[in-house]
C-alpha cells in the first residue's frame, strides 16, 4: 500500500508532446520480445500441428521422430520461414545494437526502395500495400500447412478445405438453428413490442402550413429559420458552423405547438414522424430503448431518403422527468383561481395580478424564490413520468450520437480490410418537441447540441388572437363586424388558440340553441360569459341579501369605473357561481406589461371598496365576503411596500429573507420630508408614516380605505343605481355598467331610467329598507322599485334571468317571453326562475317554439294528398278499362254476328295491358312513397341525435336533459 | 516478469536448434510409412527396403498392359504397392524366384463390388493372393506347370481388432519351384463396412523367416486398417 505510485510514463498514453525527443534514431528501435518471437513461434506451431497430423495420420505405427523427420522432409520451407525469421531477428539485434549497421542497412540497402515507395504511393496506400504483402504471406502459409494435412498441393488445398468445413456445415448449422429457434422466441416477443406508437406522415399527407398558425408570429419566424437550415444545410455548414438540430417548443397548452410542427412539416416537405406521448411507456423495461433505437434508425433512413425528417416529441415532458428548465410561464387563460371564496375571486384584478396571487398562494411560504433562474426542484428519478430507465438515456445517446460511424460493413469489415470506416452520411434530423412543462425535462436533453433552441410559444398576441378570431369565425356564419371582433380579442386577453376555437363553437351552440344559424355578438358575449364563470347555479338570494350582494358589486364597480382607468369593467354579475357569490370581473384594453403605483393603488381601492362600502350602506356593518378583498388588497400593498419599491421603503423583503436579514425600521428619506408617494399623509401633512413594515401596510391600507368610503359617499347614487341594475339584471355587461353610471342607454341594458330623480328616491327607500330587514333579519317589505315608463323591451332580452337566457337577441322580433322586463321577484314566480329552453324545432329550421297546435300536422298532410292523386287517377283509369271491357262485352253479346271475334280479343287485351300498367305505377309509386318517408324520418332521426350529442357534450347532463325536452320523470316533456 | 522473458528465450532460442540440429544430425527415419489414398490402410517397411516399380508390379500381378482399359478399370478398383529388400527391386521376387534371402513385402486394397461382397468370406480372404484352402489348392494344382507345391500351414488366426474388422491372418510354406521353400505371412481385413480388403503378404524363405520373424511381426502387425471418423 505504501509503495510508491507508478511513475506516469509507464502507464496510460503519452501526453503531447513527451515522447521521445530524438525523432530519427541512430539505432533501431528495441524490440519488444514478442514481436522478437511471435514469428518463430508461429512456425514452430506450425511444425508441431504438421507432425500431429502426421501421427494421427499412422496412427499407433509411427514415432515421434519418425514423424518429425517426415515432416522436416516433406515440409522444408517451415525451415527456411525459420531461418529467415531468425536471420532478421539478427539483423535487428545488430541494428540495435549498432548504429553504423543500421544506417548501413535503412539508408544503404532498403533506403532507395523506401523512397521510391514514399514517391510513388500514399502513406495510406503503403499501409494497404504492406497489409496486403502480410496477408499474402500468411495466406501462403496456410495454403502450405492445408497442402500438408491433406496431402494435396497447397493451391488446391485452400480450395479444399472449406470444403471441408462445408461437409462439417449440418452439425454446425444445427447448433445455429437450435440457438436461433431459442432465442428468436425472444427477439421476436421483443420485436413486436417495440412497434408502434411511431408514425411517420410523408409530405403529401400533411397540408398544414405556417399560414395555419396565427398570432405566434416571432415564434413562426424563428422555427422557418431552422427550415431553412434543414433544406440547406450547407449554407451554415461551409462557413463552419453547423446546423441546429433540436428545437423545443414550450408554452401554455392549446397555443400551437403542435400545429407549429405540423406545419413545419407541411412546409419543408419532409417527412414527419410523429411520437406519440404515451410510446415510451411499455410494459417491459427495455422496450422503451428498443423503442428509441428502431425510431432514430427509421429516422436515418427516411432522412438520407428525402434529405431529411422531422420528429416531433409531443408531450416531450413524458420522456422522462429529471430535472428542471426554468420558471414557467403564467397558467391557463380563463383558470379558476383558488382563492376564489368569499363573494367573489380576483375577478376585478388583472390577469396577471391574479396569477401573481394564486401562484403565491399555491406555492406557500417554502416558494421558491421568484425571479433566480431555474429552480432545484427534482422528481426523484423517473417516478411520474413516463418511460423506463433507459430510455431517456437512450434517446440522449440517440441524439448525440448521429455523427458517428455507423454499420457492420462500415466498422468492422471496412477495418478488417484495411479501410478507415467511412464517416456517417449527414442525417439531417429535425428533433422537435413540445411541452408545457419544461421544467420537468431533463436538463442533459436540452443542452446545446442536442437541443438547440428552445422557444416560448406564448399567449398570441393582440393581432394574433384578431387573427385566429376570424380564421375561426370565418368558418361559421356570422354577423360580426371587425370592430367586435378586434374588442373581442381586447376582452380576451389570454385566450389561446384552443380557447379562442373553443368560444367560437360555444358561440355557435348558442346561437344554435336559440334557433339561429348566423352567430351574433350577443350570441359571442354569453358565450364568453358561459366559458369564463361556469354555468350560473340556479340559486335565489333572499332579497336583503341579493340587495347585499349588489351593493358589494356595484361598489366595486363604481371604484372601478371611478379610479381605475388601466382596466375596463368587463361584467358585473350577482348570480352565484360554483365558487364565488358574485362578480366584477375587468379586463385590460391593450396589452401592456409594466404596472404602475397608481394602477396598483386603484387595485387596492377597488378591493377595498367592498368594504367600505358595506360599511357605509349598512351602517358600519359588513359581511365575511369581503375577507378575498382583503387578502389580495394587503398582498398587494405588502407587495407594494415591500417588493416593488412603490411605498416609503425601498428596501425588498423577498431579497431580505433570501439573505436571512430581518428587516429592520425603514430610514427616512434624506431631504425627502416624510413619506413619498402615498405614504405621504393625505392632507399634505409632514407627519413621518409608520417606520415597521406591518405598520407602514396596515397604515397604507386604512388610508386607502378612507379614500375609497370619501369616493364611495361622494358616489353614493351610482352605487344604489348600479347595484338596482344588477338586482334587476343579475349581470350586466361593462358597457351596461357604464350606461348605468352615465344614465343612458347601454346596448343590452337602460341606464337612462336611473336619470330621474324619483326613481331614484324609490331605489333609496328600497335600500333604506332592505338595510332595516338586514338589521332585524326580516323580510324586506318593498318591492323592487320598477322605473314609472316602461321603455322599450328589446334591448333587453339577453339578460333576464340566468346567464343562458333565451330568446330574441338582436332583430329577435317576437319576443314574448324572452324580453321580461317587469321587476322579478323570486318568490312571486318561484316556478320559472331556472333557465327555460326553447325545444328543438321540428326540423331544425329557424325555431317557433310555440306552434299552433294545428300547424305541425299541416306537411304529413299535404304528403298524403299526393301519395292518394295516382291513386285517384289510377282509379279513374281502371273505370275507364272496366267499362270499356263492359261495353265490349254487352257487344257481343247483343251482337254475336255483327262483331269479329278478332278485333274484340284485341280490345280485351289492350284493356288489361292498360290496367296492368296502372296498377304497376300506382305501386310503384306508393313504394316510392313509403321510402321517402322512411329517409325523411331516419334524416330527423340522426339531425336529432347529432344535435343532442353536440349538445350533451356542451353542457351539464341536467341542462342538456332539459334542453332536450327530457324532465326529471324519465318521459320527454310535452309532445 | 523478467525471469519468464528470459526462460521464454531461452526455450525458444535453444528448442528450434535443438530440433533442428537432432533432425539434420540424424536426418533418415527407420521406417517408411506407406499409405493408401483414402487414409484407411498403412503399414511400415524398414527405410532399407526399396519399392518396386509401380507399373512391373501391375503388369506382374495381372499380366495386362498398363495401357489396357481393363487396367486402368482395375487401377480404379485395385491399389497395389510392394517393397522389396533386395538391392534391385522387382515384383518378380514376389514369389521368391532370383533373390537371396530378402524378404519382400506386398500389399493390396482391392474395392468390392456388390456381388463380390456378397461373396466375400474368411476363406476367401484367405485366398485373396495365394491359395490358401486346400479346395482351392487343388484346383491350382490341376493346372499345368503351377509352381507352388507343398503347402504347410504354420499358422492361422481370425482377427477382430475392433470398429467392426475383421480378418485373417495365415501364414504358410510353400515351396515354390525354382526359388526354394518359401514362408508367406498373410494378414487381410475386411473394412468395417464390408466394401474393401486390405492384404498384407510378407514373403522370405523359411529360414529367412526363422531368423528375422519379430521384424516380420512387426511388419505385419503395423499394418492397420482405420475407420476414418466423419
Amino acid at each position: 500500500m505504501t509503495s510508491p505510485p507508478p511513475s506516469p510514463s509507464s502507464e496510460g498514453l503519452r501526453a503531447p508532446g513527451s515522447g521521445p525527443t530524438d525523432p530519427h534514431p541512430v539505432t533501431r528501435k528495441r524490440m519488444p520480445f514478442w514481436d522478437r518471437a511471435k514469428f518463430v513461434l508461429i512456425l514452430t506451431l506450425v511444425y508441431l500441428i504438421l507432425v500431429w497430423n502426421e501421427m494421427a495420420s499412422y496412427e499407433g505405427i509411427i514415432t515421434v521422430r519418425d514423424a518429425m523427420i517426415r515432416i522436416t522432409v516433406t515440409a522444408p520451407w517451415i525451415f527456411w520461414l525459420l531461418g529467415a525469421e531468425i536471420l532478421r531477428q539478427l539483423h535487428f539485434l545488430a541494428s540495435e545494437r549498432s548504429a553504423g549497421y543500421h544506417r548501413f542497412w535503412t539508408l544503404g540497402v532498403f533506403g532507395g526502395f523506401e523512397r521510391w515507395s514514399h514517391r510513388r504511393f500514399s502513406d495510406w496506400n503503403r499501409f494497404r500495400l504492406a497489409r496486403a504483402v502480410k496477408w499474402v504471406f500468411w495466406i501462403g502459409v496456410l495454403a502450405l500447412v492445408l497442402g500438408e494435412v491433406l496431402k494435396t498441393s497447397p493451391a488446391l488445398a485452400l480450395f479444399q478445405a472449406p470444403a471441408l468445413l462445408w461437409q462439417a456445415l449440418p452439425y454446425v448449422g444445427q447448433l445455429a438453428f437450435a440457438f436461433i429457434f431459442v432465442a428468436f422466441q425472444f427477439l421476436g416477443l421483443f420485436w413486436l413490442l417495440s412497434r408502434g406508437g411511431v408514425e411517420t406522415y410523408f409530405p403529401d399527407d400533411i397540408k398544414t402550413r405556417f399560414t395555419d398558425v396565427w398570432g405566434q408570429d416571432h415564434v413562426v419566424e424563428r422555427v422557418k429559420e431552422n427550415i431553412v437550415f434543414l433544406e440547406r444545410p450547407d449554407e451554415i455548414e461551409e462557413r463552419g458552423g453547423y446546423v441546429p438540430s433540436g428545437l423545443l417548443l414550450w408554452g401554455p397548452p392549446g397555443t400551437g405547438k403542435t400545429l407549429m410542427a405540423e406545419a413545419v412539416a407541411g412546409e419543408t416537405g419532409k417527412p414527419y414522424v410523429f411520437v406519440d406521448p404515451g410510446a415510451f411507456v411499455n410494459m417491459f423495461m427495455g422496450i422503451g430503448i428498443l423503442k428509441v433505437k428502431s425510431l432514430f434508425r427509421k429516422l436515418r433512413k427516411l432522412s438520407l431518403r428525402y434529405g431529411g425528417v422531422i420528429v416531433f416529441f409531443d408531450e416531450a415532458d413524458s420522456l422522462g422527468r429529471r430535472g428542471s428548465l426554468a420558471q414557467q410561464g403564467p397558467r391557463g387563460g380563463f383558470g379558476l383561481s383558488p382563492h376564489s371564496g368569499g363573494c367573489h375571486g380576483f375577478g376585478y384584478l388583472t390577469e396577471d395580478t391574479r396569477s401573481l396571487l394564486a401562484g403565491r398562494g399555491a406555492r406557500g411560504p417554502a416558494a421558491e424564490e421568484p425571479d433566480s433562474g431555474r429552480s432545484r426542484f427534482y422528481m426523484g428519478g423517473n417516478l411520474g413520468g413516463g418511460g423506463d430507465p433507459g430510455t431517456l438515456q437512450a434517446l440522449l445517446t440517440e441524439l448525440s450520437g448521429l455523427k458517428k460511424p455507423r454499420g457492420i460493413v462500415n466498422r468492422h469489415v471496412r477495418r478488417l480490410l484495411g479501410m478507415r470506416p467511412k464517416p456517417p452520411p449527414r442525417y439531417r434530423i429535425l428533433v422537435m418537441m413540445a411541452t408545457n412543462m419544461p421544467n420537468s425535462l431533463d436538463e442533459a436533453l436540452l443542452r446545446p447540441g442536442r437541443i438547440d433552441r428552445i422557444y416560448k410559444v406564448g399567449y398570441p398576441s393582440k393581432a394574433g388572437r384578431v387573427r385566429t378570431y376570424r380564421g375561426y369565425f370565418d368558418k361559421v356564419r356570422h354577423e360580426l363586424t371587425e370592430e367586435q371582433l378586434d374588442k373581442l380579442a381586447t376582452i380576451t386577453p389570454y385566450a389561446t388558440g384552443a380557447t379562442i376555437k373553443d368560444l367560437v363553437n360555444e358561440s355557435l351552440i348558442t346561437a344554435i340553441r336559440d334557433g339561429r344559424e348566423v352567430i351574433t355578438w350577443a350570441d359571442v358575449t354569453r358565450a364568453k360569459r358561459l366559458k369564463q364563470l361556469g354555468p350560473p347555479e340556479d340559486v335565489e338570494y333572499i332579497e336583503r341579501e341579493r340587495h347585499a350582494v349588489a351593493v358589494h358589486e356595484a361598489c366595486h364597480a363604481v371604484a372601478a369605473y371611478r379610479t381605475r382607468y388601466h382596466l375596463e369593467i368587463d361584467i358585473a354579475t350577482i348570480e352565484k357561481g360554483a365558487d364565488y357569490l358574485g362578480m366584477v370581473a375587468s379586463i385590460k384594453p391593450e396589452d401592456q406589461f409594466t404596472r404602475w403605483k397608481s394602477e396598483h393603488e386603484a387595485d387596492i381601492m377597488v378591493s377595498l371598496a367592498s368594504l367600505a362600502g358595506e360599511r357605509m350602506f349598512f351602517a358600519e356593518d359588513n359581511s365575511s365576503g369581503v375577507s378575498g378583498d382583503l387578502y389580495s388588497a394587503t398582498y398587494l400593498t405588502a407587495l407594494m411596500e415591500a417588493h416593488w419599491g412603490m411605498g416609503r421603503g425601498v428596501t425588498s423583503v423577498p431579497a431580505l429573507q433570501e439573505l436571512e436579514i430581518m428587516g429592520g425600521k425603514s430610514m427616512p428619506k434624506p431631504g425627502g420630508g416624510g413619506g413619498i408617494g402615498f405614504t405621504r399623509p393625505p392632507g399634505g401633512g409632514q407627519t413621518p408614516g409608520p417606520d415597521v413594515l406591518g405598520e407602514r401596510i396596515e397604515y397604507n391600507l386604512v388610508r386607502l380605505l378612507d379614500a375609497t368610503e370619501d369616493l364611495l359617499r361622494e358616489h353614493r347614487r351610482e352605487v344604489l343605481c348600479l347595484a338596482h341594475a344588477l338586482e334587476v339584471h343579475k349581470t350586466l355587461n361593462g358597457e351596461d355598467v357604464i350606461a348605468v353610471l352615465e344614465h343612458r342607454q347601454g346596448p343590452l341594458a337602460d341606464g337612462s331610467i336611473y336619470a330621474s330623480d324619483a326613481f331614484y328616491a324609490e331605489i333609496e327607500e328600497y335600500h333604506l329598507e332592505a338595510a332595516r330587514a338586514h338589521r332585524e333579519h326580516s323580510r324586506v317589505e318593498r318591492e323592487l322599485p320598477v322605473p314609472a315608463a316602461q321603455p322599450r323591451l328589446e334591448p333587453a332580452g339577453a339578460l333576464v334571468q340566468g346567464a343562458l337566457v333565451i330568446g330574441g337577441g338582436y332583430g329577435h322580433a317576437h319576443g314574448p317571453r324572452a324580453a321580461v322586463f317587469a321587476p322579478v321577484s323570486a318568490a312571486a314566480h318561484p316556478g320559472t326562475t331556472g333557465p327555460e329552453f326553447v325545444r328543438w324545432g321540428e326540423d331544425g329550421g329557424v325555431s317557433e317554439p310555440p306552434r299552433a297546435g294545428g300547424e305541425p300536422v299541416e306537411t304529413p298532410v299535404r304528403r298524403r294528398r299526393t301519395r292518394v292523386l295516382p291513386v285517384v287517377v289510377a282509379s279513374l283509369v281502371m273505370l275507364a278499362a272496366f267499362t270499356l271491357l263492359g261495353v265490349y262485352l254487352i257487344g257481343a253479346r247483343a251482337g254475336e254476328a255483327a262483331a269479329t271475334t278478332g278485333s274484340g280479343a284485341l280490345l280485351a287485351a289492350l284493356a288489361a295491358a292498360v290496367a296492368a300498367l296502372v296498377a304497376a305505377v300506382v305501386v310503384l309509386m306508393v313504394i316510392k312513397n313509403a321510402q321517402a318517408a322512411r329517409a325523411v324520418a331516419e334524416a330527423q332521426r340522426d339531425r336529432a341525435v347529432e344535435r343532442a350529442q353536440l349538445l350533451a357534450a356542451a353542457m351539464e347532463p341536467g341542462t342538456a336533459m332539459r334542453v332536450l325536452g327530457y324532465d326529471g320523470n324519465g318521459g320527454p316533456r310535452g309532445g | 516478469m523478467e525471469r519468464s522473458k528470459a526462460r521464454l528465450v531461452v526455450i525458444s532460442t535453444a528448442v528450434v536448434p535443438l530440433m533442428a540440429g537432432g533432425l539434420i544430425g540424424c536426418a533418415s527415419p527407420e521406417f517408411t510409412y506407406v499409405r493408401h489414398d483414402d487414409g484407411q490402410t498403412y503399414f511400415k517397411v524398414p527405410v532399407a527396403w526399396r519399392k518396386v516399380d509401380q507399373e512391373a508390379l501391375d503388369r506382374a500381378m495381372t499380366g495386362q498392359d498398363p495401357e489396357s482399359a481393363a487396367a486402368s478399370l482395375r487401377r480404379k478398383l485395385v491399389w497395389s504397392i510392394a517393397y522389396d529388400a533386395n538391392t534391385s527391386p522387382s515384383a518378380g521376387h514376389l514369389l521368391g524366384y532370383g533373390t537371396g534371402d530378402e524378404p519382400f513385402v506386398f500389399a493390396r486394397v482391392d474395392k468390392l463390388l456388390p456381388g463380390q461382397r456378397d461373396a466375400i468370406s474368411l476363406n476367401g480372404m484367405r485366398n485373396s493372393v495365394i491359395p490358401v484352402t486346400e479346395t482351392l489348392r487343388a484346383e491350382y494344382a490341376q493346372l499345368p506347370g503351377y509352381p507352388l507345391t507343398g503347402f504347410e500351414l504354420l499358422a492361422d488366426e481370425v482377427l477382430q481388432p475392433g470398429d467392426g474388422l475383421r480378418g485373417v491372418h495365415v501364414r504358410f510354406n510353400y515351396t515354390v519351384r525354382g526359388a526354394g521353400l518359401q514362408t508367406f505371412d498373410l494378414t487381410s481385413y475386411l473394412a468395417g463396412d464390408g466394401n474393401q480388403i486390405s492384404t498384407l503378404l510378407i514373403r522370405c524363405s523359411a529360414g529367412c523367416y526363422r531368423r528375422r520373424a519379430a521384424e516380420f511381426d512387426g511388419i505385419a502387425q503395423s499394418f492397420k486398417v482405420k475407420r476414418l471418423t466423419g
